[in-house]
């Protein structure tokens, strides 16, 4: 390529401004020729040294810990933070029972035996004895009103306790089926219901 | 006017109908849901247990888990109709911050037929000594054994044993029965309808009675013994009659008291006896006693 106007890029060249590197720049690359004109005394030096060859007994303790397994080399490795692994895995057995505790289902199995027994009676009472209760009940009731007798009040009280006692023990036994403790506790209740009737009909 | 032969029908009813006739034996068949499950236990973890006709077994052991153990169980000659009753029982078991729930209830669905079978729970509940204990029952038995620390029953219709227990008790029972024996501790029994029978106490009691029998056998351990009785027989027997102070009133109630010791006793109203007894030891522990329409007997 030639060029066309020679003299105004010749001009212009001459008016571009001159830069010198600083003084230090000199410096640093005399100290780095000295530090390689150094370290190349130092490989010479090196390469004249006699050699020696090794005992048996370091190959063989190389050689064994090349063959050991890479667990122990690796617990070797992790061994500055094995307390906290430790810690690490002791929150997570821990944070596992509390999960199980909490989503994990109980075992349930099923067992079928055979015995011999009954399903027992009903608990159901006469409507005749339930009539005759009511009516002295009532009966009871306005002699109180009448009298107004506080050992009525009491009796009264204590009747309506027993009413329900027996009620809730019928319903027991009629829903989960016969017990023997919980007829004996009925019979009580009955007859202790029987004795504050007669005590009932004794004032009437 | 009830005529007499009503009044005689009346006293016989509750014998007569309540059993009615007995069955003949027949083969039941067995059907059992075996519930196990265990929780790691943490000091003042307590064990909540709701048993609705359930027998219920608490024992203690020396390993830091509670372990639980319920079987449902229904019973009918016909399989099919205890395995379909079975299904109707129904159970908790679950840990809501320190409390352990532990439940069984019935629960019939819309629908469905009462249940023809004879229905039961029954636990078997392994705790540490120390773990404090909540048990509400109802027309069931419990068996409490072993425990140190806090126990609370709630009782309805039931019978509760308890052996070797010590600590903060507070016992609640109504139509039921209660025996305890080797009873340590500060003790609170509310009863009502309910007859108990206490050995060998030690520590401070608290009874509060209607309506029951109570036989009650203090040890040399006992400090200190509360109890209101009204509508009740009270049988107290303590190894050492003149080693106690007692503080006695009966109010419209029989009293006995042992031969050979020199109690005061004062008529402080009609019906209405105070009897006082001072030991000659400079420490002794208390026993104060009412009795209100009822008895009290006091010897060894």
């Amino acid at each position: 390529m030639i060029e066309r106007n020679p003299s105004t890029l010749k001009r212009a060249i001459q008016n571009l401004p001159g830069y010198a590197p600083p003084k230090s720049m000199w410096n640093t690359i005399e100290s780095e020729m000295a530090f390689y004109e150094r370290e190349a005394a130092l490989r010479r030096a090196a390469r004249r040294l006699p050699e020696y060859a090794p005992p048996p007994s370091v190959w063989e303790n190389i050689s064994q810990e090349i063959h050991q397994p890479v667990l122990r080399k690796v617990y070797a490795k992790m061994r500055p933070y094995r307390w906290a692994a430790a810690a690490t895995l002791l929150l997570a057995v821990y944070s596992a029972m509390f999960l199980y505790e909490q989503t994990g289902k109980p075992k349930i199995e099923y067992l079928v035996s055979a015995e011999t027994g009954h399903l027992g009676t009903n608990a159901s009472m006469s409507p005749q004895d339930e009539e005759a209760i009511e009516e002295v009940q009532a009966l009871f009731v306005q002699y109180h009103q009448q009298y107004n007798d506080p050992q009525g009040h009491e009796l009264l009280a204590e009747l309506n306790e027993l009413n329900a006692a027996c009620e809730e023990l019928r319903d027991v036994i009629d829903t989960y089926g016969f017990d023997k403790n919980l007829a004996q506790e009925l019979t009580k209740a009955e007859l202790e219901r029987s004795g504050v009737v007669r005590k009932m009909a004794a004032v009437l | 006017m009830i005529d007499l032969q009503k009044t005689l029908l009346i006293g016989w009813f509750g014998l007569l109908t309540v059993f009615g006739n007995a069955q003949q034996n027949t083969v039941l068949q067995v059907v059992t849901k075996r519930i196990n499950k265990e929780f790691a236990y943490k000091d003042m973890y307590e064990v909540n247990i709701d048993g609705d006709r359930a027998e219920v077994s608490i024992e203690t052991w020396d390993q830091p888990v509670i372990r639980i153990q319920i079987d449902l169980i229904a019973k009918h000659p016909d399989k099919e109709t205890a395995a379909r009753d079975l299904e109707y029982l129904q159970y908790i078991t679950q840990r809501v911050k320190n409390k352990i729930y532990l439940r069984n209830y019935l629960s019939v669905p819309d629908g469905q037929s009462e249940p023809e079978s004879k229905l039961k729970a029954v636990y078997l509940i392994k705790v540490p000594a120390e773990c404090p204990v909540y048990l509400k029952t109802n027309y069931g038995q419990a068996d409490i054994e072993n425990l140190s620390n806090r126990l609370r029953v709630n009782s309805r219709f039931s019978q509760i044993n308890m052996q070797n227990i010590r600590g903060w008790m507070d016992i609640n029972t109504f139509f039921g029965e209660l025996f305890g024996t080797k009873l340590d501790g500060n003790v609170a029994i509310t009863s009502r309808r309910s007859d108990m029978t206490l050995r060998d106490l030690s520590g401070r009691f608290d009874i509060n009675a209607q309506y029951g029998v109570l036989n009650i056998y203090a040890s040399s351990g006992l400090l200190d013994l509360n109890l209101h009785a009204d509508n009740s027989q009270v049988f107290l027997h303590t190894p050492d009659l003149a080693g106690f102070h007692y503080n006695l009133i009966a109010q419209n109630s029989k009293l006995q008291l042992p031969s050979g010791m020199k109690f005061q006793i004062n008529e402080t109203a009609p019906g209405i006896k105070r009897v006082t007894f001072q030991p000659k030891s400079e420490y002794y522990p208390n026993i104060t006693v009412t009795v209100n329409l009822g008895s009290l007997f006091i010897g060894k």
